[in-house]
């Protein structure tokens, strides 16, 4: 008897096991990693003993990859004279608001929210992405994020929940990036 | 006339130019933390010897070390480091008065006070390549 409650137990073991698998392996879920890791590699670079910064355009182009040059994105304010979301036409913008990120934030560590049914279920579980065919054409990913950075000129932390809604066009580039970030909040230390 | 007054003025922008440059260069940052290494060690030995006069140059040492290090610092944009360097320059500074007059006890305090900078900016600019290198974080 307790060998058939084992065999069981093992059983419901590995079927959940195989059902994260598949949700993990999902082309969507993908595609949310691969944004999500290319963003918190900005800050991946280093300086030489000279004192020039060394790595940062290889950084800045493997970030720009995924995107179309007609991209439009919608990025939060990061002039502090800038009260709404800053919209940015073109590779070329989104490629600036991508160079300053990596040369003035540190330690970024954004990451997809986890989740599991149930009330209480925030902070563990699955990293859900949620997907759309577009009617004309492409397909459109959204996630939950929590971001998390430093300022590099004095490390100071900030941590803010947000979300991020992607389209890409049918040849898998980005055509559209909205980057929610809300209640940013200043992270010290007890 | 003219001629040899622009060509003056081109040698005196020439001259300037090169003294400018000159003096925004500085050492490699590997070279001054190795110096900073050996005269902090040395400091360490020459204040438990109680030997103040040589643990004052020691300090007056540092206090030039971290100075270029804060050069080092002061056009990345990394305010922070900029500011350990200037502490420890302080910090120095205390040590060095505190051997000169020969109370090791005050120098040794000010000494663990002034050290805890160097970790603080390890923690944040300095990765360890797991391969006896380090590498500097902006």
């Amino acid at each position: 008897m307790p060998r058939l409650v084992f065999s069981i137990l093992l059983g419901l073991l590995a079927v959940i096991e195989v059902q994260a698998q598949a949700a993990a392996d999902l082309p969507e879920q993908k595609l949310a990693e691969e944004w999500i890791q290319r963003l918190n590699a900005l800050d991946d670079w280093y300086l030489s003993v000279d004192g020039k910064e060394e790595g940062v355009e290889p950084l800045v182009n493997s970030m720009m990859d995924l995107y179309a040059p007609e991209v439009l994105a919608e990025v939060p304010p990061y002039d502090k004279d800038q009260i709404g979301p800053v919209m940015l036409r073109g590779k070329d913008n989104v490629r600036k608001w991508v160079e300053r990120i990596a040369r003035s934030q540190v330690r970024l560590n954004y990451i997809v929210k986890r989740q599991t049914e149930g009330p209480t279920g925030d902070y563990e579980g699955w990293r859900l992405v949620y997907s759309a065919k577009l009617p004309w054409g492409g397909n459109a990913i959204a996630f939950q994020i929590i971001g998390v950075w430093s300022l590099r000129e004095d490390r100071r932390r900030y941590m803010a929940p947000g979300a991020v809604f992607i389209q890409y066009g049918p040849d898998g580039k980005i055509r559209r990036l909205r980057l929610l970030l809300g209640e940013i909040d200043q992270i010290v230390p007890l | 006339m003219n001629r040899q007054f622009v060509v003056a003025l081109i040698l005196v922008a020439a001259v300037f130019a090169g003294a400018t440059a000159l003096a925004q260069q500085h050492r490699p940052y590997n070279l001054i933390m190795k110096d900073v290494g050996e005269t902090w060690a040395s400091l360490k030995k020459n204040l438990d010897s109680n030997a103040g006069a040589a643990a004052a140059a020691d300090a007056a040492k540092l206090q030039s070390l971290f100075a270029e290090t804060e050069a080092f610092w002061a056009p990345l944009n990394t305010f922070d480091a900029v500011n350990f360097a200037k502490r420890v320059q302080e910090g120095a500074g205390v040590i060095g008065a505190a051997a000169k007059s020969n109370d090791m006890k005050a120098a040794l305090t000010s000494y663990a006070a002034t050290q805890k900078n160097c970790g603080n900016c390890h923690l944040a600019h300095r990765e360890d390549t797991g391969k006896g290198g380090f590498l500097i974080r902006p």
